[in-house]
């Protein structure tokens, strides 16, 4: 069998393209955070307890989405929306649950855990049932159902993965940075999810599935994105500047979140207008929890020991989109270019004005003005 | 330095449908339409285009011996269809783009009809000053309308050219209303996109007659270009067009919202002088 293509129908039932460059990357660069925090050596074990994660975040995410494929195939035909569970027969269904059991709890052979971790785990996949079974069905109420996906997405993973740190490391979790950042974190999927709903409202509205969008309206849902967009702001940045009082090295990072949120501003052409929550400008802060978070604490990480690069090599190749490589291949032509090309010709130009040689007066490049005795 | 950083944003920003914009849009566009279109630049057609300008023809009640002007003419296609299969017409050609005037003179003195067509390039919004005021039959934008910044200001400047009794008619895409509040935003996003691609400002339809009802025309219809499904050409040009040279081109099929809609309006600058009169007018007791 062609292992290429097996791997990409299972991709492709599992919805992988909707969580492997969105929130499992985020997820991974908070267990990168981790590593960190709680000053993990990079040695076998450590790899084995990263590798793990990784598994069982794929696990966790597989899952979600299999319990919400299997029970909307009704739903979904009547909004004519492409159902992949139903392009498979009984027994292709059993053996695909049965390999994402296996990568969700196999982990946990190897990965620390006690009753705490147990109740996390336990908590996920009761949201997962509550939001999709059909006689529960919370994805159908409005608001709740925001605040679960945004705790199954988000919030659960992120608590469970760092009390999973925290056994390991046998350090206490408590700590004020992991207030703001499980708040930024709600605030993050929160986010996600209406920008899902408002994705899908047309075929929702076709099913007869009321969301929080419907209820609000464009112009209040306009308004909530914003308000979610602004608070996960403030509480990341908060939490960034509680682990940098530890951790200096994390300012830069402070740094370059706000350098990203600056330039995606410009990039994504952000105003607050009507079509606020319908274009790319709600997304303005994704790009640096997904793709710039987890790369940054891989770049700590290699600094601190070099064998990191092999993660952060696997991280690249795994997590980060293709498109991301191109776009910015794309910026350092067109933008940085510019400006770097700027920046070293007025840096000749005044250098070559202190000589009392004024190169633009004599319309010359460098070059020009030291051939100019040889012509 | 950061003004080339910018540049990009800028003119995003400042590509608005300014007579301006819409004559540069048509100078650096005109050959790419004709090569789509052919010489008749309209989205909203039959598969034989020469079908539906008889139609239009008919609809806009045009008659041997009328005075005309095409308002936002392009390159004369329609303007010499009519010359050609009406009599005696007169019709004055009005576009704002040199580079669609001059292809409108060159075909215009190929078909013979030099004493027939006189184009000139001009903005249409002028038309009270560019040609002498009560003496035009009819005023007619096929599809042009949309591109005027001041839909009031253009209304008013064809009141003006027309003879009392004389006709304005319309054919033209108009913003799609929806009961959705959802749907209405992607409509009037995916109508923004159209009019940033065209340099255009897609009518809404009930301020347009409420502009019309409001300069006293008297409406005599308003409805949907009455053509059988099976002649109708699908649009499938206009999206060749898209395609082809990346003008507001539609990256996926999956969840479009058709924006607009199509209607024709004939309208008329009435010959009664009093309101009284306009009441008798209406209970068919002129």
């Amino acid at each position: 069998m062609d292992v290429k293509l097996a791997i990409r129908k299972l991709s492709n039932i599992t919805r992988a393209g909707d969580w492997r460059f969105s929130f499992v990357p985020f997820i991974m660069g908070c267990v990168y955070l981790w590593f960190y925090w709680f000053q993990l050596p990079f040695t076998g074990s450590t790899l084995l307890l990263l590798t793990f994660s990784l598994i069982t975040t794929f696990g966790f995410a597989a899952l979600g989405y299999f319990i919400n494929e299997f029970f909307d195939q009704e739903l979904d035909a009547k909004a004519g929306k492409i159902n992949r569970m139903s392009l498979l027969n009984p027994a292709q269904r059993l053996g695909l649950l049965v390999c994402i059991l296996f990568a969700t709890f196999l982990p946990w052979v190897y990965l620390p855990f006690n009753e705490v971790s147990l109740l996390l785990i336990c908590l996920e996949i009761a949201l997962f049932l509550v939001y999709s079974l059909p006689f529960i069905r919370l994805k159908e109420k409005p608001f709740l159902s925001s605040f679960i996906d945004a705790s199954y997405a988000y919030v659960v993973p992120l608590v469970l993965s760092f009390y999973t740190y925290s056994l390991y490391a046998g350090k206490s979790p408590f700590s004020l940075f992991f207030d703001f950042f499980i708040s930024a974190v709600f605030f993050i999927g929160f986010r996600n999810i209406t920008i899902h709903h408002i994705n899908d409202v047309f075929k929702d509205i076709k099913a007869g599935v009321v969301t929080l969008p419907q209820i609000l309206g464009p112009a209040k849902t306009n308004v909530l994105i914003y308000t979610l967009i602004v608070l996960e702001i403030i509480a990341f940045s908060l939490s960034c500047v509680c682990i940098s009082i530890e951790f200096p090295y994390v300012f830069v990072w402070c740094f370059l979140y706000f350098v990203l949120l600056i330039y995606s501003i410009y990039n994504l052409n952000f105003r607050f207008d009507r079509y606020f929550c319908v274009n790319p400008a709600r997304h303005l802060t994704d790009k640096a929890y997904q793709i710039w978070f987890p790369i940054f604490l891989l770049v700590l990480l290699v600094t601190e020991d070099w064998r990191w690069v092999f993660v952060f090599i696997v991280h690249f190749f795994v997590l980060v989109p293709f498109s991301f490589f191109k776009n910015t291949y794309i910026v350092l032509r067109l933008k940085v270019r510019p400006i770097l090309s700027v920046t070293i010709n007025y840096s000749i130009y005044y250098t070559m004005k202190l000589f009392g040689v004024d190169l633009k007066k004599e319309n010359k490049s460098l070059l020009e003005f030291f051939m100019r005795g040889k012509k | 330095m950061f003004e080339n950083i910018f540049k990009r944003k800028i003119n995003n920003e400042e590509k608005k449908s300014t007579p301006t914009n819409v004559g540069e849009f048509y100078n650096t566009q005109t050959d790419n339409f004709l090569k789509v279109y052919g010489e008749i630049i309209q989205a909203f057609r039959t598969n034989n285009v020469e079908d539906y300008l008889n139609y239009t023809a008919s609809n806009a009640r045009i008659a041997p011996g009328m005075k005309l002007i095409d308002a936002g003419c392009g390159v004369c296609g329609p303007a010499i269809h009519f010359a050609k299969s009406v009599s005696n017409l007169h019709i004055e050609a009005c576009t704002i783009s040199s580079v669609q005037a001059q292809m409108s003179k060159d075909r215009i003195q190929a078909n013979g009809l030099n004493d027939r067509i006189h184009v000139r390039e001009a903005d249409y919004h002028r038309l009270n000053e560019l040609y002498p005021n009560t003496e035009f039959d009819r005023v007619y934008f096929l599809e042009s309308f949309g591109h005027s910044d001041n839909k009031a200001k253009l209304i008013d400047a064809v009141w003006d050219v027309l003879k009392p009794g004389g006709m304005l008619y319309i054919k033209d895409l108009f913003r799609r209303e929806s009961d959705n509040a959802w749907e209405q935003l992607k409509i009037d996003q995916i109508c923004e996109q159209i009019n940033k691609a065209y340099c255009y400002h897609i009518a809404d339809l009930t301020e347009i007659i409420s502009i019309l009802r409001r300069k006293g025309y008297i409406l005599h219809f308003i409805k949907v270009p009455e053509i059988e499904r099976s002649v109708f050409e699908n649009l499938t040009i206009s999206n060749d067009f898209q395609n082809l040279f990346n003008i507001g081109k539609i990256d996926s099929w999956d969840e479009y919202v058709f924006p607009i809609d199509f209607y024709e309006i004939l309208a008329e600058k009435p010959v009664q002088h009093s309101m009284e009169d306009v009441h008798l007018y209406f209970m068919n007791k002129k």
